[in-house]
């Protein structure tokens, strides 16, 4: 498989970094799972703190106190962290923040083949959801009041003339309007993440929309 | 390696007179990427708790500057400082010199326990892809190109234009997003981010050259 779709810089550095809020940093890590050239390209990054941490003036303080205190906490047994992939073999950082495998959450139906189930993860305005879309469903047609961030976690999606399939990012802006269409025989799964609602567009979702902000903010 | 050595013999020294405690009065040590690199080793071998209070000499007043630099107060800065070294102490293991060089592995350590213990939240942490893309070479050449990427990343990151080395900064240590900085500064948000893809090629180029 190909990757052809990526986050750009700045989004690895804001992930390399630490800063991103955690819904952003999820998405990236579901990216950086599945693809060795973004994942090389972040551990590059992480030089820059390194050499931010070794200019940091150091701090006047009492170290043999603190030193004290730190050996006698030295522990060695602590058992190791063991990533888990759940049966639906998905990124541990993704796997970590799911009540249980794809197929048992609770999903919300938006649209013909088209459900959603919000993931417990929101921190400054980002928040995230999965998208589940049946073989040939299209995402009603829309457009952004903020910025998307979408990782294909299974299956795949046809955008305009783009393709993605799993472990591609794409994202989107205001400027962008369109209608995703789930590719192939296998249902299609992402990881969305903006922060702002999205805004229907098409006659029907003129009327509908004004309910859908309603809830969002309920 | 003599202010190393001197403080072995402390630690060792009060390791025998306190039966299985380390202690270090030695001033801090001041050790390069290759002595500090030997440390984790030491660490990660033998379990060394001379090597680990010579570690934390050398880094504990930086983690508690980098910990202050989020605007947070010093109590819960020298808890990052215990946290992160302990850690230290149980992922010495997992250090690989031919990736990192080891203030960046304790950068990326320090990075993860700030976003647990300042932001409550876990960072959602990348697993290794089945294909790695690292550089595959003979370890020796790779740990010293590191090192060498390590401390020209320093000296370039000096040479920066003032806006572009401001927002890296606040990045790095002051924990702001691309959002965050931009509502400090006032800089709109599409500045911020062309700034850090400015001084990334910047850095970029400079490396290539």
């Amino acid at each position: 498989m190909t990757m052809t779709h990526h986050p750009s810089l700045e989004a690895l550095e804001e992930y390399a970094a630490g800063s991103a809020p955690e819904p952003v940093a999820l998405a990236l890590a579901v990216h950086l799972s599945r693809c060795a050239a973004c994942h090389a390209a972040v551990t590059r990054l992480e030089a820059i703190g390194g050499a931010a941490l070794s200019v940091v003036p150091p701090v006047e303080f009492d170290a043999d106190a603190a030193l004290e205190r730190a050996l006698t906490a030295l522990d060695d047994d602590v058992p190791a962290k063991t990533r888990t992939h759940g049966a639906d073999d998905l990124p541990s950082a993704l796997v970590a923040r799911l009540p249980s495998d794809l197929a048992a959450l609770p999903w919300r139906r938006v649209a013909r083949g088209v459900a959603e189930y919000a993931v417990g993860t929101a921190e400054s305005g980002y928040a995230a959801k999965l998208l589940r879309i049946q073989p040939g469903a299209k995402v009603p047609f829309h457009t952004h009041r903020g910025e998307e961030l979408t990782v294909v976690l299974k299956g795949g999606f046809r955008d305009a003339d783009a393709m993605y399939g799993a472990g591609d990012f794409a994202v989107a802006d205001p400027a962008v309007r369109h209608s995703p269409v789930a590719t192939g025989d296998a249902v299609c799964y992402c990881l969305a993440v903006t922060n702002a609602p999205l805004r229907l567009l098409g006659p029907l979702g003129r009327l509908i929309d004004p309910l859908l902000q309603i809830r969002a903010h309920a | 390696m003599t202010v190393l050595a001197t403080i072995e013999t402390q630690a060792v020294r009060h390791d025998r007179r306190r039966s299985g405690k380390v202690s270090v009065t030695q001033a801090e040590a001041v050790l390069d990427e290759e002595g500090l690199s030997g440390l984790i080793g030491r660490i990660a071998g033998e379990r060394d708790k001379a090597a680990f209070a010579a570690l934390f000499r050398h880094f504990a007043p930086r983690i508690k500057g980098f910990g202050l630099k989020s605007d947070r107060d010093a109590a819960l800065a020298e808890e990052l400082v215990q946290e992160t070294m302990l850690a230290v102490w149980r992922s010495a293991h997992t250090y690989d010199p031919a990736r990192a060089s080891a203030t960046t592995w304790i950068f990326t350590i320090c990075r993860n326990r700030r976003i647990d213990l300042y932001r409550r939240r876990t960072r959602p942490e990348a697993d290794p892809p089945a294909e790695d893309d690292w550089v595959v070479g003979p370890t020796q050449e790779l740990e010293t190109e590191i090192t060498a990427t390590f401390r020209r990343t320093r000296e370039y990151m000096n040479e920066l234009p003032p806006e572009q080395a401001e927002v890296l900064r606040m990045s790095f240590l002051e924990d702001k997003s691309h959002g965050e900085i931009a509502a400090a500064t006032g800089y709109p948000l599409g500045t911020v981010k062309s700034r850090i893809r400015l001084a990334l090629a910047s850095l970029r180029r400079r490396m290539e050259q």
